[in-house]
């Protein structure tokens, strides 16, 4: 092989104190997949509790944990970091054609910072754990004997300078790191996703930081801010909450919509249909994701008016989203599509993501939501967007990048683990938006009987989804030692990541790339020799 | 798997059966919003599916040229989305504001939340307990059909939320302010044709002392995370036949639960200041001030420390005096310990008199039992574990 | 420094992804404005919470703003707007390359930050003392707080009534309760105007405390305001001051480190982009003070 990322240097010092992207986001993408299966096995210990109404496995303190620390390890420590942070770290400036991002250093930082971070808020456990949720309302998160939250809220602090260090450094380095030739327009859209994101990431994570030291304060010293018992408003503890958490939620779905664009288009070998909507509908997202977060509270005994204002805003982030699901669909038409594992990945994202986005019409109209808010219906909502979005489009993108990163190619006959995914995601979390409408509430160690017979569906369906994520874990980790050897552009990308070989040199482009248009597949051959793609030869100068 | 081809089929299958006045608006709303999400799910599905058969890679197929962008189109499918929505929004907000005004001519009832239980207050006083138990042979809330029933909710500590799925009703319960909810649930001859229970098992019958009377009931649950036993913190409305059998049935049987003393003291206190140490949940350390339990008291006399060593009970003038004048009962052995911070700050005066406060506030109302003795019963009445005695 | 390696730039300082310094040292401001900008988002939390206070208790921040000192927050303003002003010639010094002029110019600005603490210091005391501080704490004397719902306390249940029935009563009357509501003072029933705020009681400046029974002998108790809900106050006060303090020390920090690297001779008229960026930084954290100061200390001033 020749010299690469990878072999560049050697021992563990290269690797921790590494100021390269490729091995950051590398060290990103362990980091983050160790929290996600983690806290996927707390999931299966909630749905193994689930197959029956009473206490069968864990008693009510440890199924409140397990739900708090599922929540809360799968949002603040997986979700939000795993696309930039993993993905984005590698792939970003490669594509943008850049040797490295703007700040190297406090690129590290961030990373440090995370595991920091995850160092303390899983350290609360130790603490005694953490309930109340993954939203830490007030009252309840002060109340006696609690202080695990005091670590909680301490690691999602850092977690959160961790990802605002991130955002900054995308941000920059997009504006003050293209090479000649690389305008706005021709930037690739997941550039754009990743764009908007860090400014979601820059603007809203501030908000949060704030709302945990305050929050700490109210534990720690009793400031009266947040506690009704010394003259504070619990309500204004939930919009200072979802003022950034909203916005969050986009944090994540952003760059999973960014990694679908580039899906469809290098599978359906078309050009992106629509360019300038899907980059502009990301920021469009972007901007609407801050007027929105009331609709979180609709039954806190908001005021009227401010539900109505919340609720109409809300329907505004449709908009755009659907914009870039039609989008996409046009791009399939007339294209020659090849049916990889990255892009079944892509398609069941459309599948699913759009059942989670239309599910959030119900519980953005108001009378709906009163009847759905804080049920089932609302984790089976954002599981659909979160795992049958974000996580799949980044398991798509992992799959789509893998031979790019590790230089080796998986087997795509194990790819078929997606559908043993799709199947049991499905199962899943389908039969809890029938819970959800019957009235099953959420945050419920036991139930009524009348719901066991979905949840027994929806613990069956959780089991075979694992299966799937286990026999993903291994081929992948298989294809490290036994994969074949990956070409320069398996799939046939028209990005400039596809230009470098795989892995990737150290610098990135030995030579300084030619920047095209990134969904330009013209000139672009299959070599059944290398199993790559190649430019036709003269066909690009 | 009944149930599951049904619930293909909008709220029929999918929400609890229309069980108040109000449901059938919220329905109607889902289902027309369900319509069209079924619509465009699968108009996108179809189209998905159809595209990745017809344009399959395939050996002599490669992609086709077509236009990559097109405005007209794009502003299209911008567009009447943007139109559906607003239909949507607005039932919506006039269905949400039924929800939220209640009629003028509603009957009352109180409903206060404390972890992990209920506590359903009626007009003339009676309480009930949301589960069966001693203090409370009988359980629930109890309504009479047709009438127009409001809610109101209180919270003794953190954040509930009051919810009754057949009603499509849910309202959270924030201490510190009162929130409402109201509805009015009709009464249908378990016998009859008619009847619809969700659950399927749910009662029909609720037996008192004085027989067994038809009833409707339907589940309540507690939607807002409040801690280790939220899951159990559900009850059952109970709607009556008729006003006239739902008297019957209660009639004489039900002693007002928190009538006494303290009940009634702890129902003042939180007018008053004590609360802000007192409650049962403040993270403030307090002095001890109930039992029996007989402390070495030190009386400051202003200016003086060194005050005369006398047995003071820890009962009821200890505590009144300690209205009076918070710093008086002090006891020498809480002035040592470092750990009782209050200790410390009453020698030096720093806790106001609450003369004031309870004496002057409401002359009228706080004398006698209603007033300062029931409080005094109230403080008495506190579980003082916390404070290490 | 940056990675090992070697690239044909000559200048040490310049990292091997960029091309010139000049975009360097540009990338390197702009990704410190974005910095001051989560910086700004983070207080305008507080300046929210600030807002939707006193929106909610205009009389108690009136009223408790006064105990406040206005002339050591002035001091205050002054010092921080000349460490300010003594920060902005420094890096001008540092453009210049006049070595020890920039030191001097960031002593005397680790000077006004010196100062700065030590006035909130005696201001600090001063509160502690009093028990004019937050609610939480348990030498506070403002923390006699309130906690009644908002609605009228006898919305329901007159006690009298209500208890009249007592043992072995008659349960369940609607037609009782029918009589006993419209007998009760709200007539137009609980329609609790929602998101109407905290349910605080309205604060009721506190009458004088009646003669004979005040604690005339205890001059603490006699200065301690005689405020309802005032902890609320000093509660954001010191959360809003606190993180300002917070910023000021860490700005001090900062200054500290580029004054020693300013003494090594890391810095040339080419290369100062640190002082450039703490300099910026220490005006954010002024700037806020200068916010800061009106909102909690001049509000209502009594001339
Ligand atoms: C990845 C994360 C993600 C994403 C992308 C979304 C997307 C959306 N969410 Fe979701 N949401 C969450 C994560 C997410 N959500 C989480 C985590 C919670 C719960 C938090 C908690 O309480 O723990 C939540 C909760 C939540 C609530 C609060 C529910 C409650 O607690 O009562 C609401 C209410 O409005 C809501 C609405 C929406 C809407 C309208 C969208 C929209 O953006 C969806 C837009 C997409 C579409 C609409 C589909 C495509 C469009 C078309 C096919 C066109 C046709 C459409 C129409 C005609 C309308 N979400
Ligand atoms: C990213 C977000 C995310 C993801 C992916 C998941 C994934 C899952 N969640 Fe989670 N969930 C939340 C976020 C998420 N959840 C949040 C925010 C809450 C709310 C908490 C609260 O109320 O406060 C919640 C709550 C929640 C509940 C409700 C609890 C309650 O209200 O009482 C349930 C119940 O079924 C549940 C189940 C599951 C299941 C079965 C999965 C499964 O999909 C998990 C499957 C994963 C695995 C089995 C791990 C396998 C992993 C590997 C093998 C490594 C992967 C590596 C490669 C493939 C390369 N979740
Ligand atoms: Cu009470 Cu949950
Ligand atoms: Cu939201």
């Amino acid at each position: 092989m020749k010299d690469n990322y990878l072999t560049h240097s050697r021992g563990f010092l290269s690797w921790a104190l590494t100021l390269d992207h490729k091995r950051i986001g590398l060290m990103y993408l362990v980091a983050v997949l160790s929290s996600f299966l983690v806290a996927g096995v707390m999931a299966l210990m909630i749905r193994a509790e689930h197959l029956a109404p009473g206490a069968e496995l864990v008693d009510a303190d440890t199924y409140n944990r397990l739900m708090t620390l599922h929540g809360a390890i799968m949002v603040f420590l997986f979700i939000i970091p795993s696309i930039p942070g993993a993905l984005g770290n590698f792939v970003l400036p490669i594509m943008l054609g850049a040797k490295d991002v703007a700040f190297p250093r406090l690129n590290l930082a961030s990373f440090y910072l995370w595991i920091i971070g995850a160092l303390i808020a899983v350290g609360s456990i130790a603490a005694g754990g953490v309930d109340g949720g993954w939203t830490f309302y007030t009252p309840y998160s002060l109340q006696d004997g609690r202080v695990g939250v005091i670590g909680m809220t301490m690691g999602v602090f850092i977690l959160g300078f961790s990802s605002i260090f991130t955002g900054l450094n995308f941000v920059v380095t997009i504006h003050r790191l293209r090479p000649p030739g690389m305008t706005w327009f021709r930037m690739p859209l997941f550039l754009w996703g990743i764009y908007a994101t860090a400014l979601l990431q820059i603007l809203a994570t501030p908000v949060i930081g704030i709302t945990m030291l305050l929050l700490i304060a109210e534990r720690v010293l009793g400031i009266g801010i947040f506690d009704p018992a010394l003259g504070g408003d619990p309500v204004l503890f939930q919009h200072f909450f979802w003022f950034y958490s909203h916005p969050a939620v986009y944090i994540m779905i952003l760059p999973g919509l960014a990694i679908i664009s580039e899906l469809i288009a290098t599978f359906s070998h078309k050009h992106i249909f629509g360019y300038s909507f899907i980059a502009f509908s990301s920021v469009a997202i972007a901007v609407f994701s801050f007027l929105v977060w009331g609709h979180h509270m609709f039954t806190s005994g908001m005021s009227p008016l401010a539900a109505m204002i919340f609720s109409a805003l809300t329907y505004s982030v449709s908009i755009p989203t659907a914009v870039k699901i039609f989008n996409w669909l046009a791009t399939m038409y007339k294209g020659s599509i090849s049916f990889q594992t990255p892009m079944l990945y892509a398609l069941a994202f459309i599948f699913l993501f759009t059942i989670g986005g239309l599910t959030g019409i119900f519980l953005g109209s108001l009378s709906t939501d009163v009847h759905l808010h804080d049920t089932y219906f609302v984790v089976a909502h954002f599981h659909y967007v979160m795992m049958g979005g974000t996580v799949i489009a980044m398991l798509g993108g992992l799959h789509y990048w893998w031979p790019k990163m590790t230089g080796r190619m998986y087997s795509e006959f194990w790819g078929i683990g997606c559908l043993l995914v799709f199947v049991g995601f499905n199962l899943t979390f389908f039969s809890q938006f029938l819970l959800g409408s019957l009235g099953m509430p959420r945050r419920y160690h036991t139930y009524a009987a009348e719901y066991q017979p979905i949840h027994m569906t929806s613990s069956i369906g959780s089991f075979i989804l694992a299966a799937g994520l286990f026999v993903t874990l291994f081929y992948l980790v298989h294809s490290l030692f036994k994969g074949k050897l990956a070409p320069a552009n398996p799939w046939g990308g028209a990005t400039l990541e596809w230009h470098c070989s795989s892995p990737p040199p150290h610098d990135n482009f030995s030579v300084a790339p030619t920047v095209g248009d990134p969904y330009d597949y013209s000139d672009l051959s299959y070599d059944p020799q290398t199993g790559g793609w190649i430019s036709k030869p003269g066909a690009h100068a | 798997m009944n149930r599951l081809w049904d619930s293909l089929f909008g709220s029929a299958g999918q929400l609890p059966p229309k069980l108040s006045t109000t449901a059938a608006e919220v329905d109607w709303l889902y289902d027309y919003i369900y319509w069209w999400c079924v619509f465009f799910f699968v108009l996108i599905v179809a189209v998905m599916g159809y595209f990745m058969w017809r344009y399959r890679r395939r050996p002599g197929h490669g992609a086709q040229p077509s236009p990559s962008h097109h405005l007209g189109i794009e502003l299209v499918w911008s567009v009447i989305p943007t139109i559906l929505i607003i239909p949507i929004f607005y039932w919506g907000f006039t269905g949400y504001m039924d929800l939220h005004q209640a009629p003028a001519d509603c009957v009352k009832v109180e409903a206060e939340a404390s972890q992990w239980q209920w506590k359903f207050r009626y007009a003339n006083g009676a309480t009930m307990g949301n589960k069966q138990s001693e203090d409370s042979p009988y359980f629930g809330l109890h309504v009479a059909p047709g009438r127009n029933v409001q809610i109101i909710l209180s919270s003794n500590d953190v954040l509930h939320s009051f919810y009754i799925p057949n009603f499509r009703v849910k309202q959270d319960v924030v201490p510190g302010r009162y929130t409402s909810v109201w509805f009015n649930a009709p009464f249908v001859d378990p016998a009859s044709p008619d009847f619809e229970a969700w659950p399927p098992g749910a009662p029909t019958e609720f037996e008192t002392k004085n027989g067994k009377y038809k009833v409707n009931a339907h589940r309540l649950f507690c939607t807002e995370y409040c801690g280790t036993s939220h899951s159990t913190m559900d009850s059952w409305v109970f709607v009556h036949e008729s006003q006239e059998k739902l008297e019957e049935a209660l009639q004489g049987g039900q002693r007002p639960l928190g009538q006494g003393h303290a009940g009634r003291g702890r129902r003042r206190a939180p007018t008053k200041n004590c609360a802000s140490c007192h409650a049962k949940h403040s993270r403030r350390s307090r002095p001890p001030c109930s039992g029996a339990s007989r402390r070495t008291g030190a009386s400051r006399s202003p200016g003086s420390r060194t005050a005369p060593q006398v047995q003071v009970t820890v009962g009821r003038e200890y505590v009144l005096q300690s209205i009076r004048d918070p710093g008086s009962q002090l006891a020498l052995q809480d002035l040592s310990n470092p750990g009782n911070p209050w200790a410390n700050n009453m020698q030096k005066g720093l806790y106001p008199t609450l003369e004031n406060e309870v004496y002057r506030g409401d002359e009228e109302k706080f004398k006698g039992k209603n007033g300062l003795d029931a409080i005094v019963a109230f403080i008495q009445s506190l579980n003082q574990k916390r404070d290490g005695e | 420094m940056s990675d090992d390696h070697g690239h044909g730039h000559g200048d040490p300082n310049l990292a091997h992804h960029w091309d010139t310094m000049d975009q360097q040292v540009h990338a390197g401001k702009f990704g410190m404005w974005l910095f001051l900008s989560t910086e700004v988002l983070l207080f305008a939390g507080l300046f929210c919470a600030y807002c939707v206070y006193r929106g909610l208790h205009p009389e108690v921040f009136a009223e408790a703003s006064k105990v406040l000192d206005w002339k050591l927050g002035a001091l205050n303003t002054v010092i921080l707007l000349i460490s300010s002003f003594t920060m902005a010639m420094g890096v001008r010094a540092a453009q210049l390359g006049n070595r020890s002029q920039t030191s001097l110019m960031l002593v005397l600005t680790l000077c006004g930050a010196a100062g700065f603490m030590i006035v909130k210091g005696v201001e600090y005391t001063a509160k502690f003392e009093h028990g004019t501080i937050w609610a939480g704490h348990p030498g506070s004397v403002t923390g006699g707080y309130n906690y009644v719902p908002q609605t009228d306390r006898e919305f329901a249940f007159p006690e009298d009534a209500a208890a009249a029935p007592a043992e072995g009563q008659e349960a369940h009357s609607d037609s009782k309760v029918a009589a006993l509501l419209t007998a009760s003072a709200e007539p137009s029933g609980i329609a609790v105007p929602a998101g109407a705020g905290v349910g605080l009681v309205p604060n009721r400046a506190a009458a004088p405390p009646p003669e004979g029974l005040a604690h005339g002998d205890h001059p603490r108790v006699t200065t301690a305001p005689k405020i309802q809900n005032m902890h609320i106050f000093f509660g954001i006060y010191f959360v809003m001051t606190g993180t300002h303090g917070l910023h000021v020390i860490i700005g001090g920090i900062a200054i500290v480190w580029v004054l020693i690297r300013n003494m090594r001779g890391d810095f040339t008229p080419k290369y100062n982009l640190p002082v450039d960026l703490v300099g910026l930084y220490w005006h954010l954290v002024d700037l806020i003070w200068i916010f800061l100061f009106p909102l909690l200390y001049l509000i209502h001033a009594e001339h």
